[in-house]
């Protein structure tokens, strides 16, 4: 079994590495440019052309996918491209090349979820379960027929990371069976119900950006672990982007008014949300570092009066 | 008293897993007294014992602002008391310098643990004592920071380890 990979970050590095392991032969890697480093002029290559040079696979980092590239490509014969999180458009050359099939790995029950963050749209949702869908590339936007589901189960405490990490492991526990039974039956993918599918975007700076009274308590805790590492979670008062790095969901209690914005209690900053109101344990303002909410009561006080 | 030398990561001694202790002798209060001496002189809040390749369920920790409140715990324990209270701090370790990184943690935990005699205590703690004692809770079952990341923070810092 032959198989052509493409993928760049590091949750497809581990996909690569693991696939490697297995009784096949990986032809090539194709991975996005080198980035320029934020910190000094060196280049630094993305994770799978990492993986792929430790490894001693052929690498194409291709600027544009043209024609020199094409006539490099259409030179080697494959059973699979597998694709992982690459970060470019595919052109149908590319997906029809394969012997057998363009297989991509995406992190989602498809037809949910199609698009750039269905990790983190499954945990903004409160979903109780995700997993990953092995499907055969189209042109379309992960609209491919779908060869297997393979669930997961998401724990209440599961942040994004948490569960990237899970979904890489389950992967790698069922990516180089599956092909295998796609190559040795020459298995056939089911259609989408496209009727039901579902979309999500890609996560911006501005995803992290709360509106108390206009989002629900629950839906503000999901996106505290839906968005952590990046971007994080913040609100806008008096001109300027505040970080939270605690928080609770709190039932509404007696003898607390929470009719004003933002009320000091012994447990946090109490905050109003459009249906009954979170509690701020752990604040940052730009630049400093972070502080409890009683901390925040002393020196901040006329930042929050209303 | 001695300063103790502290295993970095990738060292796989860091993935044992400690067992109870069982004994409450001076040999115990010598090595808490070491850890703690240790921590101090690498300005670190706290310190498990399996940082200085002793595989028994012992942290240390100060979190004070003056540096003047030293705690140990024996055979700590946890239980999450509410998922719906979460923490998210810049978590930095002596066994993998030069990395910090955000880590969501529970914020409301039910600890026990024992003292030096082997006299035993519970409590609620939340803030930063709550998130240090987990990360040291964590170094006992041979866990690592690391393992919160994702896949390619995770294999940057190994290999700038390994250089």
């Amino acid at each position: 079994m032959r198989i052509l990979f493409a993928g760049s970050p590091g949750s497809a590095a581990q996909i690569l590495k693991n696939l490697a392991t297995h009784e096949c032969e990986i032809v090539g890697v194709i991975s996005q440019p080198d980035k320029r480093s934020k910190r000094g002029g060196k280049n630094e290559p993305s994770a799978v052309s990492a993986e792929a040079i430790k490894l001693g696979i052929p690498l194409y980092n291709p600027k544009s996918i043209d024609e020199d590239f094409k006539e490099t490509i259409l030179q080697i014969n494959y059973d699979f491209l597998v694709v992982s999180a690459y970060g470019k458009i595919l052109p149908s050359w590319l997906l029809e090349h394969p012997l057998v099939a363009p297989i991509n790995i995406h992190f989602s029950l498809l037809p949910k979820y199609r698009g750039a963050s269905p990790i983190q749209s499954c945990l903004l949702n409160g979903d109780k379960k995700t997993g990953i869908s092995i499907m055969k590339m189209t042109r379309g936007l992960d609209e491919g027929p779908v060869y297997s589901l393979h669930d997961h189960e998401i724990s209440s405490l599961s942040n994004k990371i948490d569960l990237e990490n899970e979904l890489v492991a389950l992967t790698n526990k069922i990516l180089f069976k599956s092909l295998l039974a796609i190559f040795n039956s020459s298995q056939k993918p089911l259609e989408q119900d496209n009727d039901s599918a579902t979309y999500c975007n890609k996560i911006t700076k501005a995803s992290g950006m709360v509106s108390f009274l206009e989002e629900e308590a629950e839906h503000i805790f999901r996106k505290f672990k839906a968005l952590n590492g990046w971007p994080g979670l913040f609100f806008h008062r008096n001109g300027i982007d505040i970080k939270i790095h605690g928080m609770a969901v709190q039932a509404p209690q007696n003898g607390i008014n929470i009719s004003d914005n933002f009320t000091f209690s012994k447990d946090g900053i109490i905050i109003k949300t459009k249906d009954s109101s979170i509690v701020i344990t752990h604040l940052q303002f730009p630049g400093k570092k972070i502080i409890t909410a009683s901390d925040a009561a002393n020196s901040y006080a006329d930042f929050f009066a209303n | 008293m001695a300063k103790l030398n502290i295993l970095t990561f990738p060292d796989p001694r860091l993935r044992k897993v400690a067992a109870r202790v069982t004994v409450f002798d001076k040999s115990l209060e010598n090595l808490t007294s070491n850890m703690l001496e240790t921590m101090y002189a690498e300005n670190g809040i706290g310190l498990a014992a399996t940082q200085v390749d002793y595989h028994e369920r012992i942290i240390v920790i100060d979190v004070s602002e003056d540096r003047n409140e030293p705690l140990i715990f024996i055979n700590p324990e946890f239980k999450i008391l509410n998922d719906k209270s979460l923490l998210s701090f810049s978590e930095g370790c002596l066994s993998v310098p030069g990395v910090t990184e955000e880590i969501t943690r529970p914020d409301n935990i039910f600890l026990t643990w024992q003292d030096i005699t082997g006299q035993r205590h519970e409590e609620e703690p939340t803030g930063l004592l709550t998130v240090c004692i987990q990360h040291e809770i964590d170094h006992l079952e041979g866990k690592l920071m690391v393992d919160y990341l994702s896949p390619l923070k995770r294999d940057r810092i190994r290999k700038k380890a390994t250089k």
